[in-house]
């Protein structure tokens, strides 16, 4: 019996982006490309089978082994911690991990330090590895009008371009770590088809390069 | 999978592995429930979660054990030139990792405690080898050694911080964040080379060391070592399950030797995880070596089993009127037939059962 790589994709424009990456370096399935409402695709003789999933659940799809492989941002893995391979970095979907607060912040070391994310784990670490004290507030969207309202002095989240930074009156003060999409693999799933696994890698590696290349 | 198994699973799991730790003489070791929770405190690294249920009990801060081998370490005598063989089925507390509430696990597994030599590491990769075997056809042993890779980073230049971080990294396969780091660390390009290795090559002992050997040629015995106990322990599980791959070190902090992990297909994580660990004995006071390794039966037996499809191979329905004698032998018939017989006035409409067999005198009305 063939067996398949089972690979979850991000629903959105970044899955679609890679979905194009993975077609060139010869994993394609045309039927993902069809008009319907199916959950999952096969392409027999390429032995893969996609599924589109929401973002944030990648690596949950992976790590349990529903998913061989899968695509997903390094904010989500820093954030999450999955206990999976991180087996390359795509080079799409770039943007970064930032402090961002109003123009004229100061930090005012004398009393704990406000901070609105929805990147936690994220945010905790990186003030502990500064030894500042910081009361987290927990937020699932608008981030940037936390400091607007004085809910909190600072903000820890993705900034792409900046654009709703500035026109928001807001800076980035500090960048955490830089972010792109990975792929990543179930560390199970490696052992048992580390060599479709990794011709597949090797694929796609080359993809990247050429497009790094044309840049 | 060796689909043989009875649908509860943990009992025959743990039962066979006993067998097998007793058959080379190991002895079985019993400890409480409750450990102080200080020991746990002082040695937090070593546990996979930090959270740990804990209970006064007249003044002693007690704790529900989340882990095993602390316990052993802690309470076992050690000798000169004698190595403690002993092994344990206990379970343990932790948090699971997406909910962070509490899950009683069930663990076995073997230490051995005092002098580590070759035969000694053979022996515990060949159990760990008949351990998986006795639960899975399909499975495979990734095996480290933190030694090797602590000689190579000190050959690269390699210390510090940048060692951990690199170590995490090569636990990921993390080829590009390795390299960046490295550059950005001043690491020379022959050198990050070398270290990239522990990461792009895995495989068979015969093909992947002789790769390390010409990298780090100062390190021959240490190779030997672990291409022997590799073949010793291949050559005992009858096909080639072991293999070398380092990315199985994802912290090195308490090992100093062998580390490895083992696989099940169709299982999502590690069904085994193992090592040498005298740096955490040595931490405890202890002039001892260990050796040891951990089963996560759960593991094993949540990826085997498959939800029942059936709540009874057969149902027999009776009512006042049934004859009981008739009701006996039918019982006898269907059990000997199926196994698992039901008998019951009536049963919900949920339930499912293979066979129905109505002895009922109203044909069911009530």
């Amino acid at each position: 019996m063939k067996e398949y790589i089972n690979i979850a994709l991000p629903k959105g424009r970044l899955g679609e982006k890679v979905y194009g990456m993975l077609e060139s370096a010869g994993y394609e399935c045309p039927s993902i490309r069809e008009e319907n409402r199916k959950l999952i695709f096969e392409n027999e003789e390429k032995g893969v089978r996609y599924f589109w999933v929401k973002p944030s659940d990648v690596a949950i799809y992976v790590e349990r082994g529903a998913a061989d492989i899968g695509i997903a941002g390094k904010d989500i893995l820093a954030e999450y911690s999955p206990d999976v391979f991180e087996l390359l970095d795509l080079k799409t979907g770039v943007c970064r991990m930032a402090v961002a607060a109003k123009k004229d912040f100061r930090d005012d070391r004398e009393r704990p330090l406000r901070v609105a994310t929805k990147f936690t784990n994220c945010a905790t670490r990186f003030y502990a590895s500064k030894g500042r004290e910081i009361d987290i507030i927990h937020l699932n969207g608008s981030i940037e009008l936390a400091p607007i309202l004085g809910l909190s002095d600072v903000i820890v989240d993705i900034v792409e371009t900046g654009k709703t930074l500035r026109e928001n009156d807001l800076c980035v003060v500090e960048t955490l770590f830089p972010i792109s999409a990975r792929l990543i693999a179930n560390k199970s799933s490696f052992r048992f088809k580390s060599g479709e696994i990794e011709t597949l890698v090797s694929s796609l590696g080359k993809v990247i390069e050429a497009k790094e290349e044309t840049k | 999978m060796k689909n043989t198994m009875p649908l509860d699973l943990s009992d025959s799991v743990v039962q066979r592995l006993c067998s097998l730790y007793d058959s080379y003489g190991y002895t079985k070791y019993k400890m409480s429930k409750f450990e102080e929770y200080d020991l746990y405190s002082k040695n937090k690294d070593f546990l996979i979660a930090d959270e740990v249920i804990t209970f006064n009990d007249g003044g002693r801060l007690l704790a529900l054990k989340p882990d095993v081998t602390l316990s052993i370490i802690k309470n076992c005598e050690t000798f000169s030139s004698f190595c403690q063989k002993l092994y344990y089925n206990e379970k343990v507390y932790r948090p699971s990792g997406e909910t962070h509430s509490f899950r009683e696990i069930t663990q076995t597994g073997l230490e051995c405690i005092g002098e580590i030599d070759l035969y000694t590491l053979c022996e515990v990769l060949s159990l760990a080898a008949k351990s998986l075997s006795s639960v899975s056809d399909d499975y495979v042993i990734d095996v480290g050694h933190v030694g090797i890779l602590d000689r190579a980073f000190v050959a690269c230049g390699i210390e510090g911080g940048l060692r951990e971080k690199l170590t995490a990294l090569i636990g990921e396969k993390n080829l590009h964040e390795l390299r960046g780091i490295c550059v950005s660390s001043g690491v020379s390009e022959a050198d990050i080379e070398r270290v990239s290795l522990f990461i792009t090559e895995h495989g068979r002992a015969d093909d992947v060391l002789p790769v390390f050997e010409r990298a780090f040629p100062g390190d021959s015995d240490a190779f030997d070592e672990l291409r022997y106990a590799l073949t010793f322990a291949n050559s005992e599980s009858g096909k080639e399950r072991l293999s070398v791959d380092f990315s199985v070190i994802a912290s090195a902090g308490y090992y100093n030797g062998a580390v490895f992990k083992g696989y099940v297909r169709g299982c999502a994580d590690a069904a085994l995880s193992g090592g040498q660990y005298g740096n955490l004995v040595k931490r405890m006071g202890k002039d001892a070596d260990a050796l040891g390794f951990a089963v996560y039966v759960d593991e094993i037996v949540k990826s085997s089993s498959k939800p029942k499809e059936y709540d009874a191979d057969a149902v027999i329905l009776y009512d006042g009127g049934t004859d009981i004698e008739k009701l006996k032998k039918e019982t006898e018939k269907y059990r000997q037939k199926y196994g698992r017989v039901l008998v019951e006035r009536s049963i919900p409409e949920a339930f499912r059962a293979k066979e129905t067999v109505d002895l009922r005198t109203n044909g069911g009305a009530k």
